[in-house]
């Protein structure tokens, strides 16, 4: 499919002040842009206040990439009449592992990246955010858990004895 | 930096969304991580009870899952559930019975929208389940459905998915046909493995609909699904042979199998049934004998791109080929079995 060349550009403003251009198309993926977009037509700028510039410039780049993948797709079945089965297949596994690399970040990123796409409602971001949270909790010991997303545990240690003790049906699996 | 503790600053309903892909288990160990965690589970809508991760290590595992449940039950906060999954498999034969059905009572009592369940060894759902004004979806494992719809009383008015598994309930037409009366709005029936009166399947409305392995059936007689998108009967010669299948204008994707059986009835009718499919698979080590018996009166597939034919061989019965390929003008993509019994053993 070829891009046409008046579509529309609009600018994405970040909380820091950082303006990204980027097509329509893009900033349609998250659906509280689409919906300011359909209210008012004419809209070119859109502030973002709570979207910092590092972690906006990775929602748009997680837009692109599922764009793209997209149009890959519709212009093959364009082309062929139907998509081939197997082609489908290693296009939808391609994007899973750009995805999984995409995920490659540290945790203080993974929890804004879950903030942004929440705010934003992109949701194959949102998705794909909690289920990596999930997956860092998932096997672990509170105490790992505590480790691994930097968690100040601010019980006592009676605190914390006396919810054990009250709740030993919770514990006994790992203990 | 500002980073510091930023998953616990996320909001409630972004950490239950987290909570909810995580074992039941694992959720409520969650309290003792800070005081921000402390009731956090206890608001979790989704609830995944699995027996075998008590296996561990542990005698009376079958005992400390009661208890887990129970206490889980009657600590969390009254709010509703959106999805209860249960568990139980082969040690369903150790949890009391009465126990499983109050813990689905509290699952209908609390609107869960999805109820799984897997477990086999024989006990009763309680009625209540098949008059839930909540419940989208359900998906149960288990060998029998109880009273409750043998008498009639299906009413779920929001149920989208039934998948059943392995459910015996054999020598009654009526309960298949309770069951599918007393859900206007389904759109997705799975019957797999499940020995089941067949004789007449009838829903207008439903979508898909998939029927495996029915053991010990009675025949198929009619299926009335007009608005049907997608269609998989992989059964036995036996079930088939005499079925008549309406018109499906909008079936799309079809995969018939029949295995084992006898002869099909002279005027029989499946493959006629969907004139505007997509993408059509039929296989079996007697679809040959189907294609026989129907073949001259199938419609000419017009929308027909991909063709499966993986039973048949292009040698031994070529004639058949040739006659889907002649009903198929349109066609991308023909897949046929590389090497069939048939021809190897010609060769040995």
């Amino acid at each position: 499919m070829a891009r046409s060349s008046t579509e529309n550009m609009i600018t994405l403003m970040s909380s820091d002040g950082e303006e990204f251009m980027v097509t329509e198309k893009v900033a349609r993926e998250c659906t509280t842009i689409r919906n300011m977009l359909e209210d008012d037509c004419v809209i070119t700028n859109i502030p973002l206040p709570n979207v910092t510039s590092d972690i906006l410039s990775m929602v748009i780049e997680y837009c692109m990439e599922h764009v793209a993948a997209a149009e890959k797709a519709a212009a093959e079945t364009a082309e062929k009449g139907s998509s081939s089965a197997p082609a489908a297949a290693k296009a939808n596994k391609d994007l899973e592992e750009w995805d999984k690399a995409f995920m490659n970040v540290d945790v203080y990123t993974l929890c804004d990246l879950i903030l942004a796409a929440n705010y934003l409602n992109v949701s194959g971001l949102l998705d794909l955010t909690i289920q990596t949270a999930a997956n860092l909790i998932k096997g672990k010991s509170p105490e790992q858990i505590r480790k691994t997303f930097h968690i100040q545990n601010d019980l006592s240690l009676e605190e914390e004895e006396k919810i054990r003790s009250q709740t030993p049906w919770a514990f006994e699996k790992s203990e | 930096m500002a980073h510091v503790n930023r998953i616990s600053n996320l909001p409630d309903d972004l950490l239950h969304c987290i909570l909810s892909l995580l074992d039941t288990q694992e959720v409520v160990q969650t309290c003792i991580l800070s005081k921000r965690w402390q009731r956090l589970w206890a608001d979790v809508d989704s609830l995944e009870l699995v027996l075998p991760s008590f296996k561990t290590h542990s005698p009376n595992i079958e005992r400390r899952f009661t208890k887990f449940i129970d206490e889980l039950l009657s600590r969390r906060n009254n709010s509703d559930l959106r999805e209860f999954r249960l568990f139980c498999e082969e040690n369903f034969f150790n949890v009391s019975h009465r126990k499983i059905t109050a813990w689905i009572l509290y699952a209908i009592r609390h609107k869960a929208k999805v109820i799984e369940i897997d477990g086999c060894l024989y006990w009763s759902l309680p009625r209540d389940i098949f008059t839930s004004s909540s419940l989208e979806e359900l998906y149960l494992y288990i060998p029998s459905l109880g009273k409750g719809v043998v008498a009639g009383k299906v009413n779920l008015p929001q149920l989208k998915k039934l998948h059943l598994n392995g459910i015996i309930m054999s020598g009654n037409p009526a309960i298949l046909r309770n069951l599918l009366s007393g859900c206007p709005a389904l759109e997705d029936l799975s019957l797999n493995v499940c020995t089941v009166d067949l004789h007449m399947v009838s829903s207008p409305q439903l979508k898909h609909l998939s029927i495996v392995s029915a053991l010990d059936t009675a025949r198929i007689e009619s299926i009335k699904t007009p608005n049907l998108v997608s269609l998989c009967l992989k059964l036995s010669g036996d079930v088939l042979r005499a079925a008549n299948l309406e018109k499906m204008p909008f079936l799309l994707n079809v995969i018939v199998s029949v295995t084992g059986g006898t002869s099909f009835d002279e005027n029989c009718s499946i493959l006629a049934a969907f004139p505007n499919v997509r993408s059509l698979e039929l296989c079996g080590n007697i679809m040959k004998d189907l294609l026989r018996v129907e073949l001259l009166k199938c419609p000419t597939y017009f929308n027909l791109t991909k063709l499966h034919l993986r039973d048949l061989c292009q040698f031994c019965h070529g004639d058949l080929v040739d006659g889907m390929l002649a009903h198929s003008p349109n066609l991308e993509k023909l897949q046929l079995c590389k090497t069939t019994r048939c021809c190897q053993r010609e060769d040995d």
